[in-house]
Formats: structure tokens, sequence, C-alpha cells
């Protein structure tokens, strides 16, 4: 039976709302409203809270990974004189912002990405840091930096006390700074406000990935890695919640129909390590199309904490938990009884463990997670070389022959609900 | 009557077809052009010469590697891990890893008999392979065999850092002008390969028995190195480039022998061996 992708109905809107955040970005820049830089975990609500403006470069990598332009904006950074080997996330916002000309910027996707009045990150990514660091000096604007330490197993209440009471006195600091730098009054309970409906967002997000428990799956981790945007760019706002309201109808639409994304009959269900190969979505759905294989679930696609680590009525200290207890921020103890648990959640049949060849942070024990976790489940793994934007460090044969060597040991051994 | 099936296997230089019943009735081994389709038709038809047999009287017939979708009068087709697997299993049951050293990749394989639980390939780079060897090989001016046993006459190993295929050639030549023996760096190349080889490999463990297969086991000097490298002596087929070809030809046959056993039709394709080219 030949299969079917069929893309969420939600892509439309999905598209739509991303547009929307990004003119509003550069409406909010011209008409001289102050725009934050800042990485994926930085306690953007705080900005937010005091009408700042907040832009991702990370994620503006992303968008240009897709839409297949980062590979020339990262030999723009090269040719500034950065190493092939920095990560290409990076190489692709350096290339934009740096490498093109003032004059060309706006010819870039969304017109590129407006220059910052403040820069904000987090040490989760020393790459980032470092890259904030540098664009700090050349835009002479501030920097602000937030410690968040590795959590070793997983965030406990009783393990975190210490880094939830540090973390919190980081966020008064930095309410400081931006009230002196601004001259507003930060509202606290504009900020229980936010959280309450971000806390909503987030639960309808992690519900969606629930969702994706359920034969056949309702969403793939390709459609997964687009759908969390509206939450990504919108935290705190009403949009967020709308937009993952609707994402669920449609998922629970879905499960109940029994209609897959990507293919007619569900045969195998795989966990995909790291974030998927952006330059490749299309080609890499209808690789595992082919074979009735589905990436279920991803770790990166639990972006944030657990809902359940939020409350409204203690808002900082309920940014604080939300990003040490993302589970990716898990020393490999924690991330590989994390995994271990989806495993049977999500009736996993097999382990795809994409290595984004830049991406220092998700390389660094991804071999001993893949181990540990092949051991404990028996289930098979196979490791994909790529990046996920620098379509130089990528091969089609390679990544066509490893699939079709680990399908030939998927199907020898059958599903594991067969 | 036993069936009569073939293996095709299509690699990067070499191309390789094996015609068996219960025994070995043809095998030939040519290299790999830029034409794969018209190379297929071609080494088939001097393997069923070799056999005696014409091409209908051939039952099933499954291709591998990297060409295999190229063999136009294959019946199935399947990644030479699984075939590799199938042919060193019927050498040696007993092998648990399978280390293939092959013109353009190397990997490794894990074995629970003739079932596939793992495999690592090196990526992307051709560090680890055969075509290093042979690049280097023509820069010394070498045969690749006569390089293997030079590096036995070794009194030291020059050690050659540069992973990349082109550096490690300059790194050569300025090491043969500062004075180095050929042996030496021949001995401390093959050391290099082994070397990057074996971790790659160890990433699923090795165990033994250890089988070593490809181009690349066809060198004495790599097969030694290995054993150093493994602290045991590693099992080498009777014909290492003809595994993946034979390990098909036996997937073929378990798969029509299994078909006529559950009484199902045999999926065969309407084929034809024809000479066609890849630009017509
Ligand atoms: S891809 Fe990796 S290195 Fe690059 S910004 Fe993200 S976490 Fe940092």
């Amino acid at each position: 039976m030949e299969n079917q992708v069929r893309p969420l109905k939600m892509m439309g809107k999905l598209t739509d709302l991303v547009n929307k955040y990004w003119q509003d970005v550069w409406k909010s820049k011209k008409e001289g409203e102050l725009v934050a830089w800042c990485s994926g975990m930085s306690p953007f609500e705080i900005l937010r809270a005091m009408d700042i403006n907040v832009v991702y470069p990370e994620a503006y990598g992303g968008f240009c990974g897709v839409a297949g332009i980062s590979t020339g904006l990262c030999q723009r950074a090269e040719a500034l004189g950065y190493s092939q080997d920095l990560c290409s996330i990076i190489r692709n916002s350096i290339g934009a912002i740096h490498g093109t000309p003032a004059k060309e910027q706006e010819n870039l996707i969304y017109g590129g990405i407006p220059k910052p009045d403040l820069l904000f990150c987090e040490t989760y990514c020393p790459g980032v840091y470092k890259m904030w660091e540098k664009y700090s000096r050349f835009y002479n604007v501030p920097l602000w930096v937030m410690e968040r330490p590795r959590m070793h197993d997983a965030f406990s209440k009783e393990k975190g006390a210490h880094f939830v009471k540090e973390g919190i006195d980081e966020l008064k600091e930095m309410v400081l700074f931006l009230e002196r730098l601004t001259g507003r009054r930060f509202n606290i309970d504009r900020l229980s406000q936010s959280l309450v409906l971000e806390r909503e967002a987030n639960r309808l997000w992690w519900d969606s990935l629930e969702l994706c428990q359920n034969i056949p799956a309702p969403m793939s981790v390709f459609d997964a890695v687009s759908h969390i945007f509206p939450y990504y760019l919108y935290r705190g706002e009403p949009q967020a919640v709308a937009y993952n309201q609707e994402l669920k109808s449609e998922l629970l639409d879905r499960v109940a129909q029994k209609i897959s994304p990507m293919v007619t009959e569900e045969r195998y269900r795989l966990y995909w390590d790291n974030l998927p190969i952006f330059f490749k979505l299309e080609e890499h759905i209808k690789k595992f199309a082919s074979y009735g294989a589905v990436p279920v679930v991803a770790m990166n696609s639990f972006l944030y904490g657990s809902p359940e680590d939020m409350d409204p009525e203690n808002p900082l200290e309920s940014i604080v938990k939300l990003s040490l207890s993302v589970p990716g921020n898990r020393g490999l103890k924690g991330r590989i009884e994390f995994l271990g648990k989806l495993v049977e959640d999500y009736s996993l049949d097999g382990l795809v463990m994409q290595r984004t060849r830049t991406c220092l942070l998700n390389n660094m024990g991804q071999d001993d997670i893949m181990k540990a976790l092949t051991e404990k489940t028996g289930l098979p793994a196979v490791v994909i070389e790529g990046d996920l934007c620098d379509s130089r460090l990528y091969s089609d044969s390679e990544f066509n022959q490893k699939i079709d060597a680990f399908m030939e040991i998927l199907a020898q051994r059958g599903s594991r609900r067969n | 009557m036993e069936l009569i099936t073939a293996g095709v296997d299509i690699g990067s230089t070499m191309t390789k077809v094996v015609i068996i019943n219960k025994e070995i009735l043809a095998s030939i081994i040519g290299p790999t052009g830029a034409e794969h389709r018209q190379l297929a038709d071609k080494v088939m038809a001097q393997a069923l010469e070799q056999a005696g047999i014409s091409f209908e009287d051939v039952h099933y017939i499954l291709a591998t590697g990297y060409g295999r979708i190229n063999v136009p009068f294959a019946d199935k087709q399947m990644t030479e891990i699984a075939c590799h697997a199938r042919g060193i299993h019927s050498f040696f049951p007993t092998a648990r890893t399978v280390i293939d050293i092959g013109g353009q990749d190397s990997k490794a394989i894990k074995l629970d008999n003739e079932k596939v639980i793992n495999f690592v390939m090196n990526d992307q780079c051709a560090a680890g392979t055969g075509r290093f060897l042979e690049v280097i090989a023509e820069a010394l001016g070498l045969g690749l065999e006569e390089m293997g046993e030079m590096s036995l006459r070794a009194k030291k190993k020059e050690k050659i850092s540069n992973t990349c295929t082109i550096f490690a050639e300059q790194e050569i030549v300025s090491r043969l002008a500062e004075g180095a023996a050929v042996e030496d760096i021949v001995a401390g190349l093959f050391e290099g390969v082994v070397g990057r080889i074996y971790h790659m490999a160890e990433r699923l463990k090795i165990e033994n028995d250890t089988v070593i297969t490809g181009g690349g086991a066809k060198s004495i000097g790599i097969i030694k190195a290995f054993e150093k490298k493994l602290g045991f002596t590693p099992m080498v087929p009777p014909e290492p480039l003809l595994t993946g070809a034979i390990g098909a030809a036996l997937l073929g046959r378990d798969l029509a022998y299994g078909s006529m056993e559950r009484s199902e039709p045999l999926r065969r394709k309407e084929r034809r061996l024809k000479s066609a080219t890849f630009f017509k």
C-alpha cells in the first residue's frame, strides 16, 4: 500500500503565526521598542512582563535550516574566519547578522534578525554564550548571563532546592538590572498572569506529546519540531494556549480515527535522538514512511520542564524550576532513566541517534546513552551522522545505507507489538 | 532438485557475482565502473557461462552493495550488512563480530548466529577504508599486497597522524624526504588505519570469534595489525571479496526455500538479462 503523508491541518496556522511573530518583532523594533536576544532557555517571561520584545537567534537558525539556506549563511560566517567546527546554528546566525551586507539583510528569510538592545542567555550551551559575548561587544549592548547548572540525575525538590534558591536570587538581580535599564517598574502580578497562560500552553504541549503514545501516533517527531514553535515564540501569551489547544484537538481526532501523519500502516515506532536534520525533513519523512517506520518521540520535543513544576503563585521559583527540570538538562544517568521510560510508554521498536556533528553539547554522552539503552531495553540502534543546518556535513547515500540496514534488522526482529 | 540462486554485489570498487546451488557453481570478481547496469549484465553473463547454465535456470537473484538498485534483473535488494552477515555465518557459524573493510567504507557487524543485532559504519570519510590504502599505495608506487608484506619487515612504526587521505599522503611524502624507511611508514599506516576501524567497531563491543572481510582482509599488513590490536587472531574467509555476494545468494536461497515450505508463491521480477547503460 502506498504511504500517504498527511501533514497536520495546523500547519497553515503555524506558518501564519510564525510570520506574524516576525512581523510584530520588526514592527516593534522600527517603532523604537526594546528588542532582546534570548537563548532558548533564558527567563524571557520576565522580559515580556516588562514589555521587552524577544528574539531567538537559535530558532532563526532552525527556520533557515528548514528553508535550505543555512549552508550558504554558514559559509558567510566561515568567510569571516569562523571554523566549520563551530555549531552550524551559531554560524548560521553569524552569517546572517554579520556575514551578510547590511543592505542585503532584509532579503533574508523574515527580513533577518533585528539588532538587539540587550542580550540574555544561560550557561546551558557554551557556544551560544560565546556568541552572545561577541555580540555584546560588537553592538555595545548589555549581556545578562544566567547560570543553569546541569542536574546530575533528575531535578527533584530535595536535590534541586539549593539551585532553585540561587536561581531565584539571580532573577531578582536581573529584575533590578532591567528596572535600572528601562526605568520601568517590574510588576510581579503581571508575571504571575503570564505564567498561568504558560502553564496551560505547556500542559497542552505535554498532553500532545503523550497522545503520540497511541498507535498509530497522531504526530511524528518531524511534526513536533515545527509545532512546538508557537509555544516557543509566544510563551505566556494567549496565542500559544489557543494554538496548542487546537493542536491537541486535531491530534485527538487523529487518534480517534487512527490517522498517522506519515504512513498508512505504522509498522515500527522509533525514538529519535536530537533534533531532526532540518534541511532534509521531507526526504526523511518519505524514507521512513517507505518502511512504515515513524519516529514517534524525541527527548528534544520535551523542550521545557513539566507543567507540574510550575506554580504561578510563585512565578520566580517556577521559572527556575522550568529550566532546571528540562529532561535534556539531566546528567547521563537521568537521561537514560527518562529515555528508558519513553521506550515503554511509546512502545518503541528501535532508536535512531542523530549525531549533529557540530553540536558538542548534544554529542557528549550520546554513545554512552545509546549503549546503556540498547543494553537495558534490547532495542537496536543506529547512529546517523548529520547536522542541523550544514548540509556539507551530511550524506544522503550514507543515510539511506544506514536506514536500509537498520530496517532490515527491524524486519528480522519484527515489531514488539506483533 | 537443488534450487540455483545468484548473489550480485556491486561495491564501490569491485563487482562480484556468485551462483550457488548446494555449492558454489560460479564466482566472478570484476572492477565496478561508472555504468553499473551494463556491468551487472556483463558480469552475470560471465558467471552463467562459468556455471554452464542459462539465465532462466537461476531461480532467484538477490543484489547487494552500493550499486544494488542498478541491477535491473535482481528479484530483490538487500544491504551488504545483511549479506555479509549471512555469508560470514556460512563460513564461520561461531562468528560474533564481522569487520568489513570495503573500498568506500568500513563497517562492523554484531551477530547472533546469522542475525544482525547491530552495526556501525565509518562515516563520510575515506580514512579507514580500502580507498585510503589504495591512494597511499599508489603514492608509494606499491601494490596493495606488496605494501602489506613490506609492513612485516618494519623495524619501527612511523606514526602518520593525519586522517585525511590527501594530508596523510603529504605527510608520507615529507616523512620519506626526512629519510624514514618505507617499511616503517607502511607499518605505521596500517596501525593507524586499523586503530580507527578498531575503535569504531568497539562501539559494538568486539567479541570473539571475529572475522575480517572485504578487500582490506586481503592485506597481510591489516590482518597482522588487527591481531596485535585485538590480542587474538581474527578469522579470514577464503575469498574475502566474495562474502557479500555469497551471502546474497544464500539469502535468496533462504527466501526461495522459505516460500516453498510455506507454499507461498515466490515474488520474482519479470526479468531479462540485457545490455543497458546508465545513460540510455
Ligand atoms: S545546536 Fe548545540 S551547540 Fe548549537 S546552539 Fe544548540 S545546543 Fe548549542
